[in-house]
């Protein structure tokens, strides 16, 4: 997936997420209705716990018109820790909404953080007025107690839902009732005495590693209020790859690339290539890299457009990072320090460990070459012998077969280390440079021609047409090779002296026995093959070697093309 | 084996056993406290056919070995509800009630708790009291007692079943039977299964 796509992708989940949103209804009841988090009790009343977990999804809320509102009974105004006032203090209806499960109270609580604490939540209806507003079944169930004070509902599967402080019921212990059936209306009954006008709800459940307690219901009654609003919620959830916001937006992971997860951050999108937790920074593609946080692509690099590959070769796959591409031949290639030369403007190019790139230009009337100076075999700077433009194969110093690119000297190979010349002509006229056996010619600028010539040892060369030696012929004991006008033969050794300087180029061209062979090429990764045969062979190796140099300077050119382009 | 239990239950309170008969909420008496669980009972046979219609279908339809009040002698004031996954006894009695519930499941894996700093906690000093004094024992298994709005309960796993037993009373912060755990877990200890009754 390309940098854009991916970038296409993340706006797209989000989007799509977004529209679950917008599209859910009563944005304007949303926005009246707030609620701080589960496990936040109102200030000095407890401690609460800190517990997204909707206990109890699907539930309707338990109070059958809306507003109403959950907060604290004994820590709201005229409440016996509260502020002074009524308990019909506009204050006590107002959001947002408090969670007051766990709030101080002396009874035990086994899932309250301090071990104690209140077991249910409090609930005031709309208005103050008593036995004015119903409660209402949570679930379609049945009626199973009713107490002094209490209407316990149990539904089919098995959790109940307490309902305290009623008044007026309208069912009786039996009683199936239908999810959101009036049950009674809100009182203050308290069996013998009275307690404030609300309604205290519990969630009574099998919870593991508790066994059956009262569990915390506010993250329940908070959806349930948000469905009675009108506005749509859901349990964050994933199905399989896809996920389900809180506001029932929905969005497939899958599209782009992505699992769904759920965790303690919740539930999300985790992208192929990035870690589940915390940071990272991976390759999406041999292109593009990534910062990843929290299993999110935050930050997309494009190597490509610098010419420069995302790579983790020699490091973890977290740890990616751009290597040039003028510095490795592959992502997968390790970067070393080395210098090169620059595609532009003879410069010198210097790689370093983590292939990043520093350029250097090189002083005035030099250029950057790869020909070896006698001092250095590596890139350097030295007079210019290229055009400062331009993409050129040419013979440099009568031995050199130079590939020039932008002044530069990107490659070469060295005929003269195979006892050749680098020539440019032939019988027939101008030819692109090639090496040819300083044995078959006398000079660089000797067009060659088809005949037969002694080497050093006496043996009798065939020189090819293009200057290469085709094969040789030893000459049996006591004789030795004698050349005539362009043909040899093996003579007694009586003869040898004279004829073998008829040959015209023999030992003046370095005295290496061998013939043409191919040059042998300096700039790394061309050199494996040069000079490994002999005659025409030879040749073909060289040129093979050369090409392959070639190539890879040319692809390595065309992203810098790209890069210069962009 | 209940006579035994109970009587231990009422040496250890200093109380007397006393008569609890069966009576409606609508009207609660003045309690006469403490009260302690009946020590002796009627047959589960016997109980059984003091059940109503429905209730005797619910108990057949129980997902779990339905459990009855053994301390009760007639078993017409109670209803018995029952669900795929629930079973549910609910009795009156003079001045207070009682609610037996049972389910074959567990609901839910508990949610992570991530603790915030604690502001004006005013109970974390009785917390680990607390907590210790809410572990107990009855019928042989470890049981929890909990306490909501003066309704005091007991609760235990029993057979691959979750049990619990609540007592309410008309006077909450007043009558015996809800301020101490006495009564509650004597009716617990002497709860009789109701299977194979008729």
């Amino acid at each position: 997936m390309t940098a854009r796509a991916w970038r296409h992708a993340r706006g797209a989940l989000v989007a799509a997420l977004a529209i679950g949103a917008l599209t859910s209804g009563a944005a304007r009841a949303r926005a009246q209705f707030t609620y701080r988090p589960a496990g936040e009790l109102v200030a000095g009343s407890g401690r609460g716990r800190v517990d997204g977990t909707v206990y109890a999804p699907g539930i309707r809320f338990p109070i059958e018109d809306a507003p109403a509102y959950l907060n604290s009974q004994v820590w709201g105004v005229g409440g016996s820790a509260g502020r002074p006032g009524s308990q019909c203090d506009a204050a006590n209806r107002s959001y947002p909404w408090h969670d007051n499960y766990c709030e101080s109270r002396s009874w035990s609580m086994p899932m309250c953080p301090s071990g104690v604490g209140h077991q249910g939540q409090d609930i005031r209806a709309a208005t103050c007025a008593d036995r004015t507003h119903y409660a209402v079944a949570t679930v379609a169930g049945t009626i199973t107690h009713i107490g002094s004070y209490s209407v316990y509902l149990t539904g089919d599967d098995g959790r109940r839902y307490d309902y305290l402080h009623l008044r007026d019921l309208v069912v009786r212990v039996g009683s199936p009732v239908a999810k959101g059936a009036r049950i009674g209306r809100v009182s203050n009954n308290f069996g013998s005495t009275a307690t404030t006008l609300h309604l205290h709800l519990n969630l009574r459940m099998t919870v593991s590693g508790y066994g059956t307690v009262y569990a915390p219901p506010y993250m329940s009654l908070v959806r349930a209020y948000e469905s009675l609003l009108g506005v749509a919620s859901c349990t964050p959830r994933c199905e399989g790859a896809v996920i389900v916001g809180a506001d029932c937006g929905r969005g497939n992971c899958a599209a782009y690339g992505a699992t769904c997860t759920t965790d303690s951050l919740g539930t999300r999108c985790v992208y192929a290539a990035c870690p589940p937790r915390g940071t990272a920074d991976v390759c999406l593609d041999a292109d593009t890299s990534a910062h990843c946080v929290e299993g999110l692509p935050t930050d997309i690099g494009e190597c490509g457009a610098f010419a420069a590959y995302c790579s983790t070769a020699g490091r973890t796959a977290t740890t990616a990072r751009c290597v040039s591409a003028f510095c490795v031949a592959s992502p997968e290639e390790t970067p070393v320090a080395h210098d090169g030369c620059w595609i532009e403007g003879g410069q010198l190019a210097h790689c370093d460990a983590q292939g990043a790139i520093a350029l250097e230009p090189c002083p005035a009337g030099q250029a950057c070459t790869t020909i070896p100076d006698g001092i250095r075999d590596t890139p350097h700077c030295a007079p210019a012998v290229c055009p400062p433009t331009g993409d050129v194969t040419q013979c440099v110093e009568g031995r050199y077969i130079a590939r020039c690119f932008g002044g530069s000297v990107i490659s070469a190979g060295d005929c003269g280390a195979f006892a050749a010349y680098c020539s440019t002509v032939s019988a027939a006229g101008p030819v692109a440079p090639r090496c040819v056996s300083a044995f078959c010619v006398g000079s660089a600028g000797e067009p060659p021609r088809e005949r037969e010539t002694c080497l050093p040892d006496g043996t009798i060369a065939h020189c090819t047409a293009e200057g290469g030696i085709a094969d040789e012929t030893e000459c049996p004991t006591g004789t030795a090779c004698v050349a005539r006008d362009g043909s040899a033969a093996c003579e007694a050794s009586a003869d040898l002296g004279t004829a073998s300087r008829d040959a015209g180029a023999g030992s003046d061209a370095g005295g290496v026995r061998g013939g043409s062979g191919g040059p042998k090429a300096i700039e790394a990764g061309c050199g494996c093959h040069a000079g490994t045969g002999r005659g025409a062979q030879g040749l073909g190796f060289a040129a093979l070697a050369l090409i392959a140099g070639l190539a890879t300077r040319r692809r390595r050119g065309a992203r810098a093309d790209r890069a210069r382009a962009r | 084996m209940h006579r035994i239990t109970l009587g231990l239950v009422a040496l250890a309170s200093g109380c007397a056993p006393a008569s609890v008969e069966p009576h409606s909420p609508v009207e609660p008496q003045p309690t006469r406290a403490p009260l302690v669980a009946q020590a002796t009972g009627p047959s589960r046979e016997a109980l059984a056919r003091t059940l109503s219609e429905a209730s005797r279908d619910a108990v057949a339809r129980s997902p779990i070995t339905p459990l009855f009040f053994g301390t009760a002698r007639d078993a017409g004031g109670a209803t018995i509800t029952a669900g795929p996954h629930f079973y549910a006894v609910s009795l009156q009695r003079e001045g207070h009630s009682l609610a037996l519930h049972g389910v074959d499941v567990v609901h839910a894996e508990p949610g992570e708790d991530t603790p915030t700093e604690a502001h004006g906690d005013t109970a974390a000093n009785a917390a680990d009291d607390a907590h210790e004094g809410a572990r107990t024992a009855v019928r042989g298994r470890p049981a929890t007692i909990l306490v909501n709005e003066g309704i005091r309960s007991v609760a235990w796993e029993e057979d691959g079943a979750y049990w619990s037993l609540e007592v309410e009373c008309f006077r909450a912060f007043e009558d015996a039977r809800c301020t101490g755990d006495g009564y509650v877990l004597a009716e617990a200890a002497a709860l009789v299964s109701l299977r194979g009754a008729r």
